[in-house]
């Protein structure tokens, strides 16, 4: 991804316009009595301009050198576990689902050997388990184990 | 001043209670544990104790999530001054001289002038907090909407100044802030907004979803990048206790410091970090050898670390007596009022003086438990740097999604947290700093209905800023924050 240029500038512009659009349609009021869309469309204007103003400093300057783009996938990968956990975690339980999360970042990010990936998700899991609902007594789904 | 006298013994008899006592301990040993250890800061860590201290008592709560706020402060100095890797922003100032102390044999009285600096500073914050909290209540029941919205308007000049880098990626940070904060029902009229017609975002979205996921997410994010490489060997540390010549050195740079981070630390935006950069710049100014500065000179170390501690009772303030968080992790201190329906503001101290009193003295204790942590442990907490980052980043994700999820049970959290920690990850590769967006995040409703209820009550004029004495003093500090640096670098600052 490019991080330096201004593509991702261009995507908060964008999303400026976009907000700035859906702000006016909620209704702005008037100075006395400001309606719904009056903060929010200041918030998109003041965004929007900001936007423009990196915009234009990013076309002046030389792009950063060396900067890599390969962490992106990893990164990416990982954000995308966290939200399975989230999706997961009502059906599978809480002691499965962090298993089965913590196996996939230590075999497939830190590419652990499996046996002491699996040896150490295990431990993770259940001392997340026992910490969390045993001891601090946090509400946490049992699913399929029943635990 | 004997309410205030009455008001301290009271909170001590709260603050050393056993219960008290215990989670002012747990929380400036984590709050230690997280300053020492670079990537999980205190932001993160009081927010994950979030979902924990709903099901114990207020004052219990808010005691230990206030010990991991300024715990951490002491536990930042030691990565900075031992492997000039700063365990939280406020101490990256420490390692321009604690780590060139340390290169020439001398971390030991680096270590232990930053305990003793944070520690006697750290004090004067609580004393100052005590005394001043009381008066800055009464005069903020003064504080109406022209007011309150000139302070905000305040506030986030100062972000923007101070957050460090570029102020206009700063100024489109707070705006998207303030953006994200629109979203759910408006503060005024209650109608829908950004809701796309779903149930579940018309609560907005969640503090907690979004901090973690800014900042504890992000982190871990950030770190899959560097390929979790080992941490750098340790220089060795002979000797902890400093000399006389260094005690009469550090002294008036600890009590400078502590001064200049207590008053600082009470303006909205500051946090910890500007204070620990304004008083070592103090520092060098003053100096009769300013050449020394950045070649171990002791007063370099002392004078942030003294400033960033007191500046964490400065911050303090604000929220104890007006209600605003002035920094990202007093806004989850916030949080933790109100997940208990306690609203920190001016009638704190009248309606709860046992959360108000309690949480004040249990600093005290908490200043002294961490001079004890931090000066005979620190082999320790060192010990600590030893843990590779591939058996800590998993653990720590996984923390993030449980305290996320237990907030509100609610597995959806879970995936706005993943998507803030995408923001926040991008928002590091683009040099955009996360504490403008969170800190207008926490404001943004409180903000928008100040300014809105301002503009009716003078039927659209903006003139009722003008004419309403504290929005004036306000809106002129302002102007002299933004003027102020414009003339400094054109090399007409007063010295």
């Amino acid at each position: 991804m490019d991080t330096r240029g201004s593509g991702p500038l261009l995507v908060l512009l964008a999303f400026a316009l976009a907000t700035g659009a859906a702000a006016q349609h909620l209704g702005l009021g008037s100075l006395s009595t400001p309606g719904p869309g009056f903060f929010p469309f200041l918030n998109a204007v003041g965004l929007g301009l900001t936007a423009l103003v990196l915009v234009v400093q990013a076309r002046h300057r030389a792009r950063h050198a060396g900067e890599s783009g390969s962490a992106w996938p990893i990164v990416l990968g990982v954000a995308a576990g966290i939200a399975a956990y989230g999706i997961l975690v009502e059906h599978l339980g809480f002691p499965l689902t962090s298993f089965l999360f913590l196996l996939l970042c230590w075999v497939v990010v830190a590419r652990q050997p499996v046996w002491r990936s699996v040896m150490l998700a295990a431990a993770t899991a259940a001392t997340a388990y026992l910490l969390f609902d045993r001891l601090l007594g946090v509400r946490l789904p049992s699913g399929l184990l029943g635990l | 001043m004997t309410e205030i006298l009455d008001g301290i013994v009271y909170g001590f008899s709260v603050s050393l209670s056993p219960g008290n006592l215990l989670a002012c301990f747990i929380g400036v040993l984590m709050g230690t544990i997280v300053g020492v250890l670079p990537g999980i800061g205190p932001i993160v860590t009081m927010s994950l104790l979030l979902p924990i201290i709903m099901r114990i008592d207020a004052t219990t709560g808010i005691i230990a999530m206030a010990g991991v706020f300024y715990g951490a402060m002491y536990g930042g100095s030691t990565t900075s001054i031992l492997l000039n890797l700063p365990g939280e922003a406020a101490s990256v100032v420490t390692c321009l001289d604690g780590h060139e102390m340390a290169k020439r044999g001398r971390a030991g009285p680096a270590l232990a002038i930053a305990a003793i600096g944070s520690f006697v500073a750290g004090t004067l914050g609580v004393v100052l907090l005590t005394f001043l909290a009381p008066p800055f209540a009464t005069m903020a029941l003064a504080v109406g909407p022209p007011e309150l919205t000139a302070i905000l308007v305040l506030s986030f000049i100062i972000v923007m100044q101070f957050s460090g880098g570029s102020r206009v990626r700063a100024a489109a940070a707070a705006f998207l802030g303030f953006l994200l904060a629109s979203i759910g029902l408006d503060p005024v009229e209650a109608s829908p907004r950004f809701t796309f017609n779903t149930y579940t975002l018309l609560d907005g979205i969640g503090f907690g979803p979004l901090v973690i996921g800014l900042f504890g997410v992000a982190e871990m994010l950030s770190n899959l990048d560097t390929r979790w490489r080992p941490v750098a060997a340790l220089p060795p540390i002979h000797g902890l206790w400093p000399t006389a010549d260094d005690l009469r050195t550090a002294a008036p740079a600890i009590a400078r410091g502590g001064l200049i981070g207590f008053f600082l630390g009470i303006l909205p935006g500051m946090g910890a970090s500007i204070p620990a950069f304004v008083s070592y710049s103090v520092e060098r100014r003053l100096s009769k050898h300013p050449e020394r500065f950045g070649q171990g000179a002791i007063e370099g170390v002392a004078a942030p670390e003294s400033a960033n501690n007191a500046a964490t009772a400065g911050n303090l303030v604000p929220l104890l007596t007006l209600g605003i968080a002035p920094s990202a992790a007093t806004a989850i201190l916030m949080a933790g009022f109100l997940t208990h329906g306690v609203t920190p503001g001016p009638l704190l101290i009248q309606e709860r003086p046992e959360i108000f009193w309690g949480v004040v003295t249990s600093m005290y204790t908490g200043n002294v438990i961490l001079l004890i942590l931090n000066l005979p442990l620190v082999a320790v907490w060192v010990r600590l740097l030893m843990i590779p980052q591939v058996y800590l980043v998993p653990p720590v994700l996984l923390v993030c999604a449980v305290g996320t999820y237990s907030v509100a049970t609610n597995p959806w959290d879970v995936v706005v947290m993943a998507a803030f920690g995408i923001l926040g990850y991008v928002m590091r590769k683009l040099d955009f700093p996360p504490v403008p967006l969170v800190l207008a995040f926490v404001l943004g409703r409180i903000f928008e209905e100040a300014l809105r209820q301002s503009l009716s009550m003078s039927l659209g004029s903006f003139t009722i800023f003008l004419t309403r004495p504290i929005a004036l003093v306000m809106l002129l500090a302002t102007l002299a924050v933004l003027v102020l640096p414009l003339v400094s670098t054109r090399g007409r600052w007063p010295r």
